[in-house]
């Protein structure tokens, strides 16, 4: 049986006539009381979620919290009441907000705008994004306007909201087994999310970075599919630092045929408005245009595209170690020990944390203290299995897969991440940490899963990542111009941040701060969002020109 | 001079008229260079801005001590014609500087008390897989205010690289750690060392003791620590040599001459400098052959070019 997916956006409450019109799917009672969002979905017992009417007895049957995929759905119940639900790992999006008519959801916030919800500004979202370069959590940009969290369920009745769950992560193994167990066991698993996500046939795109994770997601579909796979890979040219012939090779021992995109500079800027345009709430990461342009190059041959995201959040990735010496050597003299371990993750994201301060108006504290409880989770007593748990909670579900989401979206293609499968989760959350990183061997049980798949090369070597060349074109006069007039011409004048920041960001100084790259770039990501997706839902004045763009306040 | 609290502009006759102060605000000036003082206060308040990377480091006193003493240099005219290497400014005459200076302004942030890392500092419990695992890289210094300094800027956290100095310190990282990275070496293990008798072994004792890796195989130790040849951007910054005999098994014959001349400290390093400079180290030791990474390039002489090597020399590149 293939994987089907209904790629639309839903709607509904108040504003659904407006939506209506750009002709998305709206819950509109009594001909239509269930309205979703679906990709390569089964219910508990194994069954696809094909149609509507298949959800709607799955709703019925109260088993919503057995299905796997990716799904976001809204629904009304025979007394009234208004439910929506995301799926566990956050695969798909969902947002709401309440309004003087009722509450108003949707697949994105820019359907939520257009749907009539006022489009202000929350600024206090604005010190997250800059800490984390997304904003995690509940909160988006805009005033009012509420993301579910992954796996949750959201009841109204009499216009009064209730949040459950319809997930939660499992305890670590209270009795652990053997590591064979936990690889093999790993690899059924891994094998049973790839087929999940597999058409029943034609052409399949993989993107490939030449790490484990693409590699083993590559490895299986080429054993798994019946059609064609092809690999993507990007390039950013011959100077830049890449992984080509690790990607290469592995293609090479997949026996699929491997494309490379190549992107400069100028196709970036060319398409950051409407990548970032696409997001729902703004993604501060390099790869975001780059990953959009791929999507759009891949959909052109396969309509399903697999990735290898979630390697690195389940199965002790990079944060992790910093995370862990923070931990052993502890906050120091000049640092309060309260909060420690909380500003270690923050500043492990190597964004804007530290700088906060001297960019922005922020209460001291705040993010540390929406961080508490998920690091001291009692279900998970190693430090790295709360980190796996934290980080496939807030960066898989708000960065990493919303981006994919999005941007897929944009781009026609649907794309599907394996490793973020409910049941590869589950899986890495149960096992002992040590399983994870094991010694200094990153993502240890999940290199002994595809050991037979993916050459000891890919498997053994250090993890480099993809890395956009930001510091490089910034070094030339397109790209420097580019961040220059984005960030002091159109950022600036926001009042948000302290100009002397940005200036100091955007000057080739003798002493920059570290990472410059990666601050232009966030910031430049902000900018495009607010002016695009903010500015861009409301009313355009008589003469055609937006108003000047202070007004991220209401008025 | 400028006053610092409101940024009027005083001459020295305003300032002999505000007894020593300024004319609009009145706030006293700390130094006064018409009577002998080798620094102005803004001077003082740069080098400060300099050693913190304006604001956003952890920085040792002594750290501090070296920039003050590059900028005492460009004051002192016949130093520079001639070239002197040894250093321009006694510690002592620092220290008077620095407690002038408090007396005025108060203490400088970011400045790291002895032992900001002593195992006794830790009241929180450890995680408790904190001790299971091991990492791919770890940096032995020659001084505990070094590891100290790498540890307050989070160098171990940017660059996944435990640190620890080479008396153990901190103990509790060192007892934790050392077991298990005796029993699975990291793939890069660094030495960071001062241009001195003792830092130039230090490499070898990583490599043979056994309280590091005596008795491990598998262990190569890379030597990034200053050797005696690599001072000469550092001229004007140098300390007294010491007494060095030949032949010696950790330093060749030029550079015990070097040695007996002059010794040099890992604390003349601009800390920005020091952090930028320890970290390509790492990347280009690790540099992969076939990701087509240009590497940053410069070879193996890492304090000898390049911005990262503005240790002073005459003064002219301390900013």
């Amino acid at each position: 049986m293939s994987a089907e997916s209904a790629r639309r956006i839903v709607v509904g409450g108040a504003g659904s006539h407006a939506a209506a019109a750009q002709g998305v799917d709206v819950l509109d009672p009594p001909a239509t009381t269930l309205v979703g969002e679906w990709d390569a979905c089964t219910d508990g017992s194994g069954r696809h979620l094909l149609k509507r009417s298949d959800w709607e007895a799955v709703v019925r049957s109260g088993e919503l919290g057995a299905v796997t995929g990716a799904f976001a759905l809204a629904w009304l119940d025979p007394g009234g009441a208004l439910h929506l639900a995301r799926d566990a790992i956050g695969e798909r999006s969902l947002f709401y907000a309440s309004t003087p008519e009722g509450l108003t959801f949707a697949s994105t916030v820019r359907d939520l705008l257009a749907a009539g919800v006022p489009a202000y500004l929350d600024t206090g979202a604005v010190s997250a994004y800059l800490a984390y370069g997304y904003i995690p959590g509940r909160r988006t940009l805009v005033e009012g306007i509420s993301e579910l969290l992954p796996g949750e369920h959201v009841e109204v009745r009499d216009g009064e909201l209730r949040r459950g769950r319809l997930w939660s992560g499992p305890p670590e193994d209270a009795a652990p087994d053997t590591d064979r167990r936990y690889s093999e066991e790993l690899r059924g698993i891994l094998e049973r999310a790839v087929t999940r996500r597999l058409p029943d046939d034609g052409p399949v795109a993989v993107t490939l970075s030449g790490g484990i994770d693409s590699s083993l997601v590559l490895a299986l579909a080429g054993r798994l599919h019946i059609g064609d796979v092809t690999a993507h890979s990007l390039s950013f040219g011959r100077t830049a630092p890449n992984e080509l012939a690790y990607a290469r090779l592995v293609a090479l021992h997949c026996g699929v045929d491997h494309h490379i995109v190549d992107l400069s500079a100028k196709r970036v800027i060319e398409g950051f408005d409407a990548s970032i345009g696409a997001l729902s709430k703004p993604i501060g990461e390099p790869l975001t245009v780059a990953n959009t342009l791929l999507f759009e190059r891949t959909a052109s041959s396969a309509r399903v595209v697999l990735n290898g995201e979630g390697g690195d959040p389940c199965f002790g990735g990079p944060k992790n170690v910093p995370m862990l010496l923070r931990e052993i050597y502890g906050p120091g003299a000049l640092e309060q020990p309260e909060g420690h371990l909380e500003r270690s993750y923050l500043r492990a994201h190597r964004k804007c944390f530290d700088e906060l301060a001297r960019a922005v108006d922020t209460p001291p504290g705040e993010l540390e203290a929406e961080l508490f409880d998920h690091l001291h989770d009692e279900r998970w007593p190693t430090l790295v299995n709360r980190l796996t748990a934290l980080n496939v909670t807030f960066k898989g579900a708000h960065h990493i897969l919303a981006k994919v989401d999005h941007l897929s979206r944009a781009s026609g293609a649907v794309a599907r991440s394996p490793l973020f499968d409910r049941d590869v989760v589950d899986a890495a959350l149960r096992m002992p940490a040590q399983l994870k990183l094991n010694g200094r061997v990153e993502k240890y049980v999940l290199k002994q899963a595809v050991e037979d798949i993916v050459p000891r090369l890919i498997r053994d070597r250090r993890k480099s990542g993809m890395r956009v060349p930001v510091e490089a074109w910034l070094t030339g006069r397109r790209f420097d111009r580019f961040a220059r007039e984005r960030i002091l011409d159109g950022l600036a004048p926001r009042g948000l941040f302290r100009r002397d920041y940005l200036e100091s960001l955007v000057r080739p100084g003798e002493h920059p701060p570290p990472r410059r790259g990666a601050k232009i770039w966030l910031l430049l990501s902000l900018e495009a969002w607010l002016r695009v997706v903010l500015d861009g839902a409301r009313p355009l004045p008589r003469n055609g020109h937006q108003p000047p763009t202070h007004p991220d306040s209401r008025p | 001079m400028q006053c610092l609290r409101c940024g009027t502009q005083n001459d020295y006759r305003a300032r002999e008229a505000a007894s020593g102060g300024c004319k609009n605000c009145g706030a006293k000036f700390v130094f006064e260079p018409r009577k002998g003082d080798q620094i102005t206060d803004l001077a003082f308040q740069r080098a400060i801005v300099a050693v913190s990377d304006d604001g956003r480091l952890a920085w040792l006193e002594r750290q501090l001590y070296y920039e003050i003493a590059r900028r005492v240099r460009k004051r002192r005219l016949w130093h520079r014609l001639t070239r002197r290497a040894r250093i321009s400014l006694e510690h002592e005459e620092f220290q008077r500087m620095l407690a002038r200076w408090i007396s005025v302004y108060g203490r400088p942030e970011g400045r790291l008390a002895r032992g900001a890392f002593a195992s006794d500092l830790r009241s929180e419990p450890l995680a408790p897989d904190a001790g299971d695992y091991a990492f791919e890289r770890l940096l032995v210094v020659d001084s505990d205010d070094i590891a100290d300094f790498l540890l307050a800027n989070g160098f171990h956290s940017d660059h996944k690289c435990a640190v620890l100095a080479e008396r153990g310190y901190p103990s509790w990282a060192y007892d934790l750690l050392i077991p298990k990275l005796r029993e699975e070496p990291p793939a890069t293990v660094a030495v960071l060392h001062a241009a001195d008798l003792d830092g130039c072994g230090l490499r070898d004792r990583v490599q043979d003791d056994t309280r590091w890796f005596g008795g491990v195989k598998s262990v190569e130790v890379i030597d990034a620590g200053l050797r005696p040849g690599d001072a000469r951007r550092f001229r004007g910054v140098y300390l007294d040599g010491q007494v060095v005999h030949v032949p010696s098994p950790t330093v060749s014959v030029d550079e015990a001459e070097l040695l007996r001349k002059h010794r040099l400290e890992l604390e003349t390093v601009r800390p920005r400098a020091l952090l930028n400079v320890l970290a390509a180290m790492l990347i280009h030791g690790e540099e992969d052959p076939l990701t087509d990474h240009p590497g940053p390039g410069g070879g193996p002489d890492w304090w000898g070019d390049g911005p990262w090597g503005d240790g002073g020399g005459d003064g002219d590149h301390v900013g």
